[in-house]
């Protein structure tokens, strides 16, 4: 998975406890606790005293769930399946944006944050100063999918350094297919055919999305992982301005469908449901010049062969989770089977088994602070 | 010169010199008629969008909360936040009514009930996002005790400030059109400043004032942006708590409940922002109805 996150400095409050779980993780494979899923009573453990078990529908308590808008359908669906057993229980749930969310939950006024990234540096010193402590839990997969027109018979698959020809900020300024043919003749790769209008549509500098496609493509291509020489010219790291950006994803579908060479990329859940209902074209993808080119695909992006990728995270306040059985209750109901049914059914890729495993771990230790999930 | 010859003359004479008369004339029907469609564009995409809901399950859109399930998805929740806010504006009309009487009645004109007649205009015409913004800071953060945050007593004053700039000219403009000769008339029999006021201005004056309350009441109806700041959540359970606590628990509106369903990826979600748009325009036409017929009421009591 191309997780670029570079030295995250590990902030293990506990590092005796990381390297229990590690050790854990290594000698082990963690079963699913099945206990866990809605129907059956929650356990929640008192420290230093005896398991206390309160039946969902006794559980009272309220919590407010903020963060990333990409991942809010999902806790949605799961919020109100298990508010119909927990019928007590008031939680809110908003989709702001995963920085926004890091701001709330960081000041102790929401105890749920989602994120479409793991948290940055600044957000995790505030939550520090604030003495707000977490649990990091890894809850799903999405890929970021590259889409053109559905009228468009040309184009079938690119590489990331197409991309970067076609959207950096060195395209700045491209109005054809054929003008990034300036830059790809540089390092002998794709020779674009004359005569195709360009037009660009993405999400804007407010997405997560447009964190991740910069991130997971176009830096890949300056740090020179795909094969390029990075020391011979200067590589831009930015997506090109001017190119339609929208926070609406529907908006992009539309300005995508409008053009027959259009180019852009969305979240793999509006994607695909935009492929299936004939608005747009999904674009293969190969992760250097001349390598298999690969569809989008829940199991293409769960395994992760497809190269755009990303991990969606849940962030969870470690104190809440001892003074709110309900939030406790709830987080347990998020990582059950049924609970993760949620995951796709709003279009999104599920955890591969390791994953799920290990994120379950986490949450059942508790295991505090951020590093569980760094570069891979 | 006869009379008659005298008006024939005249009508010819604004027949010939008529033409830019006539082409003003067409300008303006063309403005009228160009206004119009442009509604009934609106109108009718917004009826034809929510037609396919309307048959299948208009009485469940109104009664169920909002889900992540489009046969199970509905407003209750924002209607009812629409009309909590709505209650929660017209409590502080008094506030702004009083500031009206304050500033035509007893404020002297010196300079600076000037300065406060030019800042209560502006403030009218300040960005409704920035209403949101000084929410955010007063009624979310500084009153987090007796809002309870991110609640709909926070969205409600946020909203009641934003149209009290309103409210005070509205009020004023009535309140200023009563004839002097009123409170000359109730002075001359000896009554006292605010028995004059309490008499015969403010009931004069009350079917304008009515017209502008109101019309505030269906602006805070519709505003989304200075919701979105305070902190709307598109997705809430109440759990058991009583009413006093939902006040000061999450909370949501109508607008805010369109502009959740338009961005929901499937296409098939746009029937419900469809749908909650028509309701929204339903209540707020029905506000107005309420103006319409109160203002006729007051003026017929008047016997005006």
């Amino acid at each position: 998975m191309t997780e670029t996150i570079g030295s995250r400095r590990q902030r293990l409050v506990s590092m005796g406890l990381a390297s229990l779980a590690v050790a854990v993780l290594a000698a082990v494979t963690y079963q699913p606790d099945d206990s866990a899923s809605s129907a059956a009573p929650v356990t929640a453990v008192d420290e230093g005293s005896e398991a206390v078990t309160i039946p969902i529908a006794e559980l009272a308590g309220e919590f407010l769930i903020s963060g990333s808008s990409t991942v809010f359908p999902i806790v949605q669906l799961q919020a109100e399946r298990f508010a119909q057993e927990a019928s007590s229980v008031a939680i809110s749930v908003e989709g702001p944006g995963s920085g926004d969310g890091a701001q709330k939950f960081c000041n102790g006024e929401a105890l749920i944050a989602n994120a479409s990234r793991l948290y940055k540096d600044s957000e995790i010193e505030l939550c520090e100063a604030n003495g707000i402590e977490f649990i990091e839990l890894r809850l799903a997969v999405d890929g970021i999918t590259v889409i053109t027109s559905p009228e468009n018979d040309v184009l079938e698959c690119l590489s990331f350094n197409d991309l970067y020809a076609l959207t950096s900020g060195e395209a700045q300024g491209f109005q054809t297919w054929s003008d990034a043919n300036a830059l790809t003749s540089l390092w002998s790769g794709t020779t674009f055919a004359d005569g195709f209008e360009l037009s660009v549509y993405g999400p804007g500098e407010e997405s997560g999305t447009f964190d991740s496609f910069a991130e997971v493509v176009i830096d890949s291509v300056a740090k020179g992982k795909t094969g390029l020489d990075v020391d011979a010219r200067e590589f831009s790291r930015e997506i090109r301005p001017d190119y339609i950006s929208s926070p609406d994803d529907n908006t992009i579908l539309s300005g995508i469908g409008s053009q027959q060479y259009s180019l852009g990329w969305v979240g793999f859940a509006y994607a695909s449901q935009a492929a299936a209902a004939g608005q747009a074209k999904l674009v293969s993808i190969s992760f250097d010049d001349g390598g298999s080119c690969v569809d989008p695909t829940p199991t293409t992006i769960s395994s992760a062969t497809f190269p755009i990728a990303r991990f969606l995270y849940t962030y969870v306040n470690l104190e809440a989770v001892e003074t709110n059985p309900a939030l406790a209750a709830f987080v347990d109901y998020m990582l059950s089977e049924e609970g993760l049914t949620a995951v796709e059914e709003v279009g999104y890729i599920p955890l591969s088994e390791e994953d799920l495993s290990r994120t379950r771990l986490i949450w059942k230790v508790g295991l505090n602070g951020t590093g569980q999930w760094s570069s891979e | 010169m006869a009379p008659s010859e005298l008006i024939q003359n005249t009508l010819r004479h604004r027949r010939r010199s008529d033409v830019s008369g006539r082409v003003f004339y067409g300008l303006l029907i063309a403005a009228v008629t160009i206004a119009f469609l442009l509604v009934l564009v609106v109108m009718s995409d917004v009826v034809r969008g929510s037609l396919d809901l309307l048959g299948e399950r208009a009485w469940g859109f109104l009664t169920s909360p909002s889900s992540s399930d489009q046969g199970k998805a509905g407003v209750v929740q924002g209607v009812r936040g629409t009309l909590v806010i709505s209650v929660i504006v017209a409590l502080t009309f008094p506030i702004g009514i009083g500031a009206a009487v304050y500033l035509e009645e007893y404020a002297e004109d010196n300079w600076l009930t000037r300065l406060i007649q030019v800042a209560v205009r502006n403030l009218a015409g300040v960005p409704s996002i920035v209403y949101g913004l000084l929410g955010l800071a007063v009624f979310v953060q500084s009153l987090r005790g007796l809002t309870g945050g991110s609640s709909i007593i926070a969205g409600g004053l946020t909203l009641a400030v934003l149209v009290l700039p309103i409210v005070v000219i509205t009020s004023a403009e009535a309140i200023r059109a009563v004839p002097a000769a009123y409170r000359d008339g109730a002075y001359g029999l000896g009554a006292t400043q605010w028995e004059t006021i309490r008499t015969q201005v403010l009931p004069a004056a009350m079917p304008g004032i009515l017209t502008g309350t109101v019309l505030s009441i269906a602006r805070a109806a519709g505003e989304a942006a200075p919701l979105l700041v305070v902190g709307a959540a598109p997705y809430y359970t109440t759990g058991n708590n009583d009413f006093l606590e939902q006040l000061r628990g999450a909370f949501t509106a109508l607008p805010m409940n369109i502009a959740t369903f338009a961005r929901l990826p499937a296409e098939t979600w746009r029937g419900h922002a469809a749908f909650a748009s028509l309701v929204l325009l339903v209540l707020v036409f029905m506000i107005n109805l309420v103006a319409i017929v109160g203002r006729a009421r007051i003026a017929r009591r008047l016997g005006r």
